[in-house]
């Protein structure tokens, strides 16, 4: 026998204990079913946007009807029809909440029933020792409420919905809105463009290391909605942010469209952190149901110095598209990339990163771990492109995979592209799978099966799971099916 | 009633009998010594007793403190007080020996309904049961078994029985591939644990090892059986005169 | 899938209307494998940058070269080969001049009982049959778009067949020239061998003209059970030349096969070799290097594909860089579901020697089947800057300095040539090119 049999039953069983498949039932404002300019329109207008804004949408909606869906990913998917589904859908309230206690009381109740820390006083209370935790909560694409503005606000820190972000700081967003991945970039994003609703936006200042971590939680609750947040970060010259953000969704048998775009942007000497536990419903074993998660993530490192490191750990999803990108414009600008990606079941992902050098002295890192099980199929594709003038650049990745059982699937597709005599790409990929005797050793140690492959699935991707904010990183163990004490200090 | 008891077993591997109607029992607090030459089943017999998948048993049984061992899975007899002292110890990349360690001691605590350690509770149980092993805090840092010397694998197989207080061990051949000086080391870290009430198995091809972990009884191995039990004067015996005789008796 | 139409599908016309009297016209399965190619090279028309097997190699030139069938050579001059080693060592020599074979011009003398070499249009006129559990067998049309164009040109080319259990000491040489003539050829060659047989084959492409032209070489090998071939390509083509070369191999339960190809000439050239390991215990060793100055484009392009357990397969490819030149590797080991056991390496490594230099690599690998040993590795990037420091400061000259150091890094592939002779013509080839290209001129780096 290839595999322990018994160690895929593990794997799989982990997929199975979904806990986080529940439906809120919600009083919810729903546009008409169905895409085309008046919902575009719609949506502006129930935001109450300014012309600029609505002319940006239009330009991108009228672009994206000339566009072809892109068929050159990996896992295929039946055909989606985008007039099947709401394109808005907001929690009804009469005024915007003025404090925590307006909200309507269920919806907190979801929070709390997702462990998310909505009252200041449990974040105070709930983690010891931990520095605290602001959290904006997006519900069906609609910004619930923030914690911790006021806090923020004296540091001249902004995190707030985009969606006010748009009243309250206007020129902030028409400045960088666009500017890394503009309306026309490829086919989700266009969309996105066109119909986004919220999301989260973040402006540091000159000069300022934000002293907290940055959180935001979102869910697709509502029936046939696509998730379209778009998510703006701004870190200003010499500034600090660590943003993580968190996904869930209830089970359904239909499938859910989540095409999010998130651009980051790093000035001089400016640094990004962003970190991405997912874990969408990924449908049931035999691949009905759960999210497409299709997402544009990118960030430039505009500034000398500038350094911007993406950290993800996928989990969930029916399918998961995504390339955290960066873009090393100024000297001496630093990209990351840490991923692990666990598909089991009939789950299917088509991820990795782009790093393109363009300034001096630039540097990449990417070390993505990827673990399969059941009947999943996993792709790594990754670019690092080295421009002509980006002499001085030095690339590092290292792409593991690792198979439990013999139905599944791993495959690395790297792209390597140096324009540059002095730069330095180096790149190396294993596929391995957990040993015969690496289990009967832990077994004869006491540990049972689970334990034993969550022992070594841990081991496999511990240089990812270090990168992990210290508070969410206990989370990430557990969903990759591990339950560890993390070590101390 | 003895701790350790195999009646009549008979296993095979890939279709091959290995062991051949071997009958052995040890008591509580003795220290038995299997010798035999290559092929005769030595590793075959630790496999069989700790439960890895591929051997196959074909007729016999085997009795844990009055308790059917062979229905038991390999971390179930782990957790009932067995342990293993690995020939050739695995390595398992990016999992430290600390955090091995403590989740496989937790393990079997909860079985034995003690409550788990936590993380600083157990680097000082750890440093307490890892004195006079030479193992640095160094050692238990770094992936298991990953870069170590043979010495340093044998030293952590035995600061693991140390961790885990089994009530009877397995050495696979503890003594393949050391010098002199780590020999003594295993060996105190062995004979330190001798209280009376573990039961013991010491596997070894040379008679060198038994001059340190001195046994109460020795048997011979050959063609998958006891073929001669005796004292520890066997092992000098077997020493001067080989296994020649055996393989012939045995046939 | 693109149709037909709208496509570009340059010198398909010449095909079709030359398929009526190319040879073995007539035999039904000779046609029908003829048209087989012609129609699959319609449906996909030439490469172009968005097939994603030949998007960083432009094939725009032959688009528009204009390029005709050679017709038949006279007699030409064979000039003094580069592998002088590789020329002794040989028992055989067989020349192919602008896509035919010439008997005329060929040394068959030495070869033993069951080691036959024929031309292929020979074979196709006089007894076809005979080729037909093999022509064309090997090579899957729908992935080579260019091997389907060759086989709508099937007309000559050499067939080597070696029976059971014969070894083959002194390799056979396979000399292929082309001159001012030879605007295009399309050679097919056919390599079949028994079980156990075991034999080495020599390739020394030379071009005799500096005009431009356009070389599709397609090559197919079939080890029997057992059988062992080891492959060095000696690819020294003219600049202007275009150079598409394509290998389809099937490997057979614990045969092996080897392959060592050098680049270094070609406007654009191309070593593409797809290999079956198709029974357990098959290997393959697929190596390389390539040195490109100029504007050149050096291409290496490999599939494994592990179809069966046990096997094993090893590339390694190497190349060096200069002026506005482009390396490009692509690497696909493909294990499928069932193929436990399989142990599959892949290293790409380049130095970009110029700052117009440009390295393109994409190892790729997808896999099935969960108790593997898959690994790849690319590199790019410039020379050490220590090593070349300490040469420096032992008092070596810069370009001398580069000049090992490069060698160095070349050699270590070519070191693992097994036929002592082969390796050394590859080795001052290499030192050869060193020179020319790294000297005292050259600024800086």
């Amino acid at each position: 026998m290839a595999a322990n049999a018994d160690a895929v039953e593990q794997v799989r069983s982990i997929g199975e204990q979904y806990k986080y498949g529940f439906v809120t039932d919600i009083d919810m404002d729903l546009a008409p079913k169905g895409l085309n300019e008046d919902i575009v329109r719609l949506i502006s207008a129930k935001k109450e946007e300014p012309e600029w804004l609505l002319e940006w949408r239009l330009k991108a909606y009228r672009h994206w009807l000339t566009m072809e869906e892109p068929t050159w990913q990996k896992p295929k998917y039946p055909a989606i029809d985008y007039q099947d589904s709401y394109y808005y859908a907001a929690p009804k309230t009469k005024d915007k909440p003025k404090s925590l206690d307006e909200v309507d009381p269920k919806l907190l109740e979801t929070y709390e029933k997702l462990g998310i820390p909505l009252r200041e006083q449990e974040v105070l209370a709930g983690v010891e020792g931990a520095p605290a935790v602001a959290v904006d909560a997006v519900f069906d694409s609609v910004s619930v409420a923030t914690t911790y503005k006021k806090k923020l606000q004296e540091a001249g820190i902004i995190f707030c919905s985009i969606s006010e972000a748009v009243h309250d700081h206007p020129e902030l967003v028409k400045k960088y809105l666009g500017s890394v991945v503009p309306y026309s970039d490829n086919y989700f994003a266009t969309l996105n463009s066109a119909v986004f609703t919220d999301g989260s936006f973040v402006y540091i200042p000159k000069g300022t290391r934000c002293p907290m971590e940055l959180s935001t939680y979102f869910r697709i609750n509502q029936e046939n909605t696509g998730q379209f947040e778009r998510t703006l970060i701004v870190a200003d010259e010499g500034a600090y942010v660590s943003y993580l953000e968190g996904c869930t969704a209830p089970q359904r048998d239909e499938n859910q469209l989540h095409a999010a775009v998130v651009e980051l942007v790093a000035m001089d000497d400016a640094e990004i952190k962003y970190s991405t536990v997912q874990n969408w419903y990924p449908g049931d074993e035999t691949g009905k149901g759960g999210i497409y998660n299709f997402v544009t993530k990118r960030a430039a490192c505009r500034g000398r110095n500038s350094k911007v490191s993406w950290t993800q750990v996928e989990t969930g999803s029916a399918i998961t598209w995504k390339y955290p990108s960066c873009i090393l414009q100024g000297d001496n600008s630093v990209g990351e990339f840490y991923s692990v990606a666990i598909t089991n079941n009939a789950q299917l992902a088509d991820t990795g990163t782009k790093m393109i050098h363009i300034g001096k002295n630039t540097r990449s890192r990417i070390i993505s771990k990827g673990i399969s099980a059941g009947k999943a199929d996993q792709t790594y594709r990754g670019l690092v492109r080295v421009q002509r003038g980006a002499s001085g650049a030095r690339n590092y990745t290292q792409c593991d995979s690792l198979l439990i059982g013999d139905r599944c699937g791993a495959h690395t597709i790297p792209y390597i592209e140096s324009q540059n005599a002095s730069a330095q790409v180096e790149h190396e990929a294993t596929t391995s799978r957990i040993g015969e005797d690496q289990l009967f050793y832990c077994q004869q140690r006491g540990m049972d099966e689970e334990e034993a492959v969550a022992l070594i699935v841990n081991g496999f991707c511990r240089e990812v799971l270090q990168t992990l904010p210290m508070e969410f990183a206990v989370e990430a163990q557990k969903l990759v099916g591990i339950s560890l004490e993390g070590s101390v200090g | 009633m003895a701790l350790l008891e195999i009646r009549n077993l008979h296993a095979e591997v890939e279709g091959k009998p290995i062991i051949n109607g071997l009958n052995l029992s040890v008591h509580a607090g003795e220290v038995h010594a299997i010798m035999g030459p290559n092929g005769s089943g030595k590793s075959t017999l630790s496999y069989v007793l700790s439960g890895r998948d591929g051997y196959e048993v074909t007729q016999g049984d085997v009795l844990f403190d009055g308790q059917s061992l062979l229905e038991m899975e390999a971390d179930e007899r782990a957790r009932a007080g067995l342990f293993l002292a690995f020939q050739y110890p695995v390595e398992i990349p990016g999992v430290t020996g600390v955090t091995f360690l403590r989740t496989a001691v937790n393990a079997v605590r909860a079985e034995r309904g003690l409550p788990p350690f936590d993380a600083m509770d157990f680097v000082k149980y750890v440093r307490e049961k890892a004195t006079g092993l030479n193992i640095s805090d160094d050692m238990l840092k770094r992936a298991v078994n990953t870069g170590f010397s043979g010495g340093e694998k044998k030293r952590m197989e035995i600061l693991q029985m140390a961790a885990l207080e089994p009530k009877f061990a397995i050495l696979d051949e503890t003594d393949s591939g050391l010098d002199i000086d780590a020999l003594k080391v295993v060996s105190d870290g062995v004979n330190a644990m001798r209280d009376g009430k573990m039961g013991m198995l010491v596997i070894t091809h040379y008679q060198r090892l038994l001059d340190y972990i001195v046994p109460d009884h020795v048997h011979v191995l050959a063609k998958g059986r006891i073929v001669k039990s005796g004292g520890k004067d066997l092992a000098l015996e077997l020493e001067e005169r080989g296994y020649a005789e055996f393989l012939e008796d045995a046939a | 899938m693109p149709d037909g139409s709208g496509q570009l599908q340059p010198f398909l016309e010449q095909a079709l209307a030359g398929a009526s009297s190319f040879a073995g016209a007539g035999t039904g399965w000779v046609d029908a494998l003829r048209k087989a190619g012609a129609d699959a090279y319609a449906a996909q028309g030439l490469p172009r940058r968005r097939d994603e097997y030949w998007r960083y190699t432009n094939l725009n030139a032959l688009a528009e070269g204009g390029f005709t069938l050679a017709g038949d050579t006279g007699d030409i001059i064979i000039p003094d080969l580069p592998l002088a080693g590789a020329e002794t060592l040989a028992g055989a020599r067989i020349v192919v001049v602008d896509g035919r074979m010439r008997p005329d011009l060929s040394d068959l003398g030495d070869l033993p009982d069951g080691v036959d070499v024929e031309s292929l249009g020979a074979v196709l006129t006089g007894a076809p049959d005979r080729l037909e559990p093999w022509l064309g067998s090997a090579v899957r049309l729908a992935d080579m778009p260019m091997a389907a164009l060759n086989t709508a040109f099937l007309r000559d080319g050499v067939v080597i067949t070696i029976e059971d259990g014969i070894l083959l000491n002194a390799p056979i040489h396979l000399v292929s020239l082309t001159t001012s003539g030879g605007g295009m050829v399309q050679p097919r060659h056919l390599v079949v061998l028994g079980a156990g047989a075991s034999v080495k084959l020599i390739e020394t492409y030379i071009g005799l003209s500096d005009e431009g032209g356009f070389n599709n070489i397609v090559s197919e090998v079939f080890l029997g059970e057992g059988a062992r071939l080891d492959h060095f390509v000696f690819q020294n083509e003219s600049m202007a030349r275009i150079h598409l070369s394509g290998a389809a191999v099937e490997i057979a339960q614990g045969a092996s096969y080897d392959s060592f190809v050098l680049q270094s000439g070609g406007l654009i050239g191309r070593n593409e070799i797809r290999a079956y390991l198709s029974g357990p215990g098959a290997d393959c060793k697929l190596d390389g290097v390539y040195m490109g100055t100029d504007r050149q484009v050096l291409d290496n392009t490999t599939y494994v594909e592990h179809a069966a357990p046990e096997c094993v397969s090893r590339q390694v490819y190497k190349g060096v860089l200069d002026d506005q030149s482009r390396g490009v590797f692509q690497g696909k080991v493909h294990v499928v579901r069932d193929a436990q056991k399989t142990d599959g390496h892949q290293l790409s490594r380049a130095l970009l020697l110029s700052s117009g230099a440009e390295i393109d690599a994409r190892p790729e690998l997808e896999i099935y089947a969960d108790d593997v040993k898959c690994s790849h590795g690319a590199t790019a990037g410039e020379l050490d800057e220590d090593w070349l420091f300490y040469l420096l400061s032992r008092g070596i000259p810069r370009p001398q300095a580069r000049q090992m150091l490069i060698g160095a890094f070349l050699s270590e592939a070519i070191a693992e040539i097994p036929v002592a002779e082969v390796a050394e013509d590859f080795t001052t080839h290499v030192h050869n090119w060193l020179e020319r290209h790294i000297d005292a001129a050259r600024e800086g780096n």
